[in-house]
């Protein structure tokens, strides 16, 4: 291992003395927006004499090497939405220079629908199953009471959810605690608010937003699926600026503004209302109460590191249910995440990047008098990361990081007999990534890496030390690519998730005990996208991921000295079809996913519950101009899998074992289960339609929206009730609206 | 083209207005229920008996077809002792979804011995053969010189301590006032519970009652205590009408299997999350249900007259020192 840390370090010093070619520069900057200084995130740049050329970053940079040095030459810089920019540029030989260029909006009033730019100068980046999204993207969308990142993923070829009442998402086959989410690099444990009915990441904070279903970098770690990662922004660096907005559920304000040598942003939420939520939950009050706060601030001053940018940000939200009732019990649960990066950039073509990270989750079951069961669960991850990338002037890229992840556990739960356990722990994990991505050729891009696990959380020895990745991207003709990944990835952390929930408040996470060999999936993806013309894109990926160890709550145990979990098996296989249509003002896409999805469980093979086989999407955009937008969104998905009631029988419950010995009945019809998970429910199918407008009103920017959730009022099945017969359906017929006002 | 565009709407409509039917039912699968919770002390035993069914609905409550299984032979092994189960019937209450008379077997000759093994066998008509074994739970030894004896006016607190060679014990716990009042001309014994406390909600007292643990001791405080005892004559003017008694402290004692299934099937689900199935446990080998033995244990505590007294009730017991 010592060799490993040697070896790692002088890859670092070696890059840094790296020397460059005498004739050549290197041209590096950064793209941001001229009203606010915020970072364009996946922008165009090109040198247009030299047909050469780089998308930015999600920090908004971009760096050229192998520009002819001494000569004048034009930058031109485009992002959709933003008025195209050329500018003219010189670069010094031998030296990297910098460009800092802002883009202007197109129109005060935006008449056209913002999205992200897509990245057409790196025609071999390496992107399979990479999904890159705006927030003007999301917020385009017909909204369920308010816009929300985690819905928004439904859309996306190859993630399912089990209804519209929840926000959990489960990405090619896989479970929804394999899914990473990292805000600025940081993990949230429990993303949700309300029972799992919208996620607690506020749309105002985010800049920008990348999400892998699979065969994901070296970088990313600790996770089986699924990657989302999330960037928020920096706040407006020229003006001081409030957004407050309210939706049926919850009231926002938003506040930025400059600070000396940087900026700062601060978003809060809270909810104000639950009467929407009864349309969520069956018509049950809950007497929820949800917040989350976020705040960022930022400092670049060239005197006092050249080239650095140091961010601090922090964000908390929290969830109670308190019931005044005290045979009711109550529940909280929060995050709380403080975050510092140093991002340098230097004279030599290396940028890297040092963050220290603290994220903490806590939930808790607070039975009261009630017969519920105490749970308690507290998740502290305290992280150390460093990450270096260096660009050869030949265009190939190397990236190399170092992590240092300390997590403690606690969970205190109830088992049967009634008897507290703490399934608790604290390990720490080392764990190094190296990749290498080869771009130097523009009809092919490979980017192949491993991550090196010096320590695990587990402890189990035969966890995997190496998780090898492989991605390619080959160029046949410019209008058409094929693209390919292969991967392992390893997961330590799992949740105690009761399969047969449908709806749960939070679910406890723990690190993955010692007698289970921590999880590992292999993820084979192959796909291909044709691009005919700009307007129309063409796309299929075809994946096959299983999954070995998978620990699962143990649904048999009855004495405490049964394990808590048992390993299963994963198997998952499908393939995604995409089309993109966009010529303004219409924008429309469909996509259709056949996907299949089985688990392993005491040598049973059942479908785990958001095994859906056949997923039909389409989406339609249109932008009228003058402010008026609108969306319209069709869902089909061919029915959940159920398990079948094989009758009843008349159970004996020990309701009161003081009533003398009567026969008269204490029993009550139970439902016998047949074999997981073989029933289907009817197909799912759904018309969400938006209208937007957006109006300036003297300084004000107001902007008003109004969805209509399953317009034809479907009546979806949630879940049958075995024990009363009631069959429950998800959300019927709701209109929504939303109203925000920009200072 | 034309065709195409003309098509696709009609195919949207014909998607839309579908109203699929879901049936949430699959082939009845044929399980045979035993139940046998014994009790330590009575020779007054019960046991039933029953089969799978299915409706022909989504409402489980609908079947009204008695599952019960009549005429199999029911046997129960204490070390060489063998005691025999009879069937029997007897009428339901007028409530009740099954229209014919309730069938069980019982036995009024077997009393479990504390810390014996015990198995039972049931021997179906169609010659299937169910069966369990559990432990009887050790009765528990009250620890008098560090329990209350008697209840006095002055006392702030009431206190009981117990023992017991149970290994990994549940018990539940309850202390009760006997007493009597006239009903209709005729003097009629009732009793009261007393809870661990009272909570206000609402503006009334919800009592808070013991729930099963493994605690070797049970106490409440005389507020406690004292409002059990008023409440007696909620509504009554006549308060020396009511005779009190004294104070039983009754604790059960659950074998294993038996504090297993109450813990499976009493517990409950939070009141948000839904969970489509039910937590099961059953030790019936070839079958399910349960098989268990519960043990009484009392305890008695006197009240002194001027406690009674004081809430205008009469003693009906002579006087402690």
């Amino acid at each position: 291992m010592k060799k490993i840390i040697i070896l790692f370090f002088v890859l670092i010093f070696t890059f840094l003395e790296k020397s460059h070619s005498q004739d050549l520069g290197t041209l590096r900057g950064v793209v941001t927006d001229s009203t606010t200084s915020e970072a364009l995130a996946f922008g165009n740049v090109i040198v247009l004499e030299l047909n050469r050329g780089a998308s930015t970053d999600s920090r908004g940079y971009f760096l050229i090497p192998q520009i002819t040095a001494n000569k004048n030459l034009t930058l031109r810089v485009s992002y959709v939405g933003y008025h195209t920019k050329d500018i003219p540029i010189r670069l010094t030989k031998g030296k990297v220079t910098q460009y800092n260029i802002a883009l202007a909006p197109s129109t005060i009033q935006m008449q056209a629908i913002e999205k992200i730019g897509e990245r057409v100068i790196e025609k071999n980046e390496t992107d399979i199953s990479l999904q890159r999204m705006a927030i003007r993207q999301i917020e385009a969308l017909p909204q369920g009471v308010e816009t929300d990142v985690f819905r928004a993923l439904q859309y996306i070829p190859g993630v399912q959810s089990t209804g519209d009442v929840s926000a959990r998402y489960f990405v090619r086959g896989g479970g929804s605690n394999q899914n990473l989410v990292l805000i600025d690099g940081i993990t949230i444990y429990n993303p949700f608010h309300a029972l799992g009915l919208f996620s607690v990441i506020d749309p105002d904070m985010i800049n920008n937003i990348e999400f892998y279903k699979g065969g994901f970098a070296a970088n990313f770690g600790g996770r089986l699926s699924s990657v989302l990662k999330i960037s928020t922004n920096d706040g407006n660096k020229n003006k001081f600026g409030a957004k407050a907005s309210s939706s049926f559920l919850t009231g926002k304000l938003l506040l930025e503004g400059p600070l000396p040598h940087g900026s700062f942003i601060l978003t809060g939420r809270k909810s104000y209302s639950t009467g929407i939520l009864k349309k969520f939950l069956n018509d049950q009050t809950v007497p929820i109460d949800f917040h989350d706060f976020s705040f960022k601030a930022n400092f670049a001053n060239p005197d006092f590191i050249p080239g650095s940018k140091f961010s601090f940000n922090g964000f908390f939200s929290g969830d109670n249910i308190k019931n005044d009732d005290p045979f009711v019990e109550d529940f909280k649960w929060n995050n709380q995440v403080l975050g510092f990066k140093w991002f340098q950039v230097g004279d030599s073509p290396l940028f890297y990047e040092i963050g220290f990270s603290m994220s903490n989750f806590k939930g808790e079951v607070i039975p009261k008098l009630s017969n519920t069961r105490a749970n308690k669960n507290e998740v502290t991850d305290l992280g150390v990361n460093m990450d270096f990338t260096y660009m050869f002037d030949y265009k190939d890229e190397i990236g190399i990081g170092f992590n240092v992840q300390q997590i403690q556990t606690n969970l205190f739960i109830e088992n049967a007999r009634g008897i507290t356990t703490d399934l608790g722990k604290s390990a720490a994990n080392i764990s190094l990534y190296a990749k290498y991505k080869f771009l130097q050729f523009d009809f092919i891009g490979i980017d192949f890496g491993t991550r090196i696990n010096m320590t695990t959380l587990s402890g189990n020895k035969e966890a995997e030390t190496f998780e090898p990745r492989v991605n390619f991207t080959l160029n046949i003709l410019p209008e058409f690519k094929i693209k390919g990944a292969w991967g392992i990835f390893q997961q330590e952390m799992t949740t105690v998730s009761d399969e047969n929930e449908v709806i749960n408040i939070f679910e406890p996470w723990i690190i993955a005990p010692d007698y289970l060999v921590p999880s590992k999936s292999t993820h084979y993806i192959l796909g291909a996208e044709l691009t005919p013309w700009n307007f129309l894109m063409f796309s299929v990926e075809g994946y096959y991921k299983e999954v070995n160890d998978l620990p699962l709550l143990n649904e048999k145990k009855i004495l405490s000295s049964d394990p808590d979990f048992i390993a299963g098996e994963g198997e998952s296989y499908g393939a995604e079809f995409l089309l993109r249509v966009s010529t303004q003002p219409v924008t429309f896409s469909t996509s259709y996913t056949n996907a299949f999805a089985y688990k392993v469980v005491d040598g049973l093979r059942y479908y785990p519950k958001y095994d859906v086989r056949h997923t039909l999407n389409f989406l339609l955009e249109l932008n009228f101009g003058a402010g008026w937008s609108a969306s319209a969104s069709w869902i089909y998905n061919s029915g959940l899998p159920y398990t079948q009631v094989v009758g009843y029988y008349d159970k004996y419950y020990l309701d009161d074992v003081f009533l003398p010995p009567t026969i008269f009945d204490p029993r009550r019809p139970y439902a016998m289960l047949g074999i997981q998970n073989i029933g289907r429910m009817p197909d799912y199918h759904r018309l969400d339609l938006s209208v937007s407008k957006k109006l300036r009103l003297g300084f004000i920017n107001l902007e008003i929206d109004v969805s209509a959730i399953n317009v034809y009022d479907r009546k979806n099945i949630f879940y049958f009730k075995r024990e009363t017969g009631e069959i429950v359906n998800m959300l019927p017929f709701l209109p929504t609206a939303t109203i925000k006002v920009e200072l | 083209m034309k065709k195409l565009l003309l098509a696709l709407p009609i195919i949207f409509l014909l998607i839309v207005s579908c109203e699929d039917s879901f049936d949430p039912y699959g082939e009845l699968e044929n399980k045979y229920i035993f139940n046998c919770v014994l009790r330590g002390d009575t020779t007054f035993q019960t046991a039933y008996l029953s089969k799978s069914y299915m409706v022909d609905n989504y409402d489980p409550y609908s079947n009204s077809d008695d599952a019960t299984i009549k005429n199999a032979q029911i046997r129960i092994w204490e070390e060489d002792n063998v005691a025999l189960f009879r069937d029997t019937t007897v009428g339901r209450n007028a409530e009740s979804k099954y229209k014919t008379p309730f069938s069980f077997y019982y036995t009024d000759n077997y009393q479990p011995k504390p810390g014996a093994k015990i198995e039972i066998e049931a021997l179906l008509p169609t010659g299937k053969r169910l069966k369990s074994t559990t432990r009887v739970p050790y009765s528990i030894s009250f620890r008098k010189s560090e329990s209350d004896t008697n209840i006095r006016l002055s006392d702030d607190f009431v206190q009981v301590r117990w023992s017991t060679y149970q290994p990994n014990p549940v018990f539940i716990p309850r202390l009760i006032i006997y007493y009597t009042k006239p009903v209709d001309g005729q003097r009629i014994r009732f009793s009261a519970v007393v809870p661990l406390n009272y909570i206000e909600f609402n503006g009334q007292f919800k009592p808070n009652y013991a729930k099963p643990n493994s605690d070797l001791a049970y106490g409440t405080d005389m507020k406690t205590f004292k409002k059990a005892m008023e409440l007696i004559s909620d509504g009554i003017a006549d308060k020396s009408s009511i005779v009190i008694f004294s104070a039983f402290m009754e604790v059960y004692s659950l074998d294993e299997n038996l504090s297993t299934y109450y813990n499976a099937t009493a517990r409950t689900n939070d009141a948000y999350s839904v969970k489509l199935t039910e937590t099961d446990f059953s030790n019936v080998l070839a079958g399910t249900g349960i098989f268990g033995v519960f043990v009484r244990n009392y305890y008695i505590l006197r009240m002194k007259h001027d406690f009674i007294n004081s809430f205008g009730y009469t003693p009906g017991l002579s006087d402690v020192q």
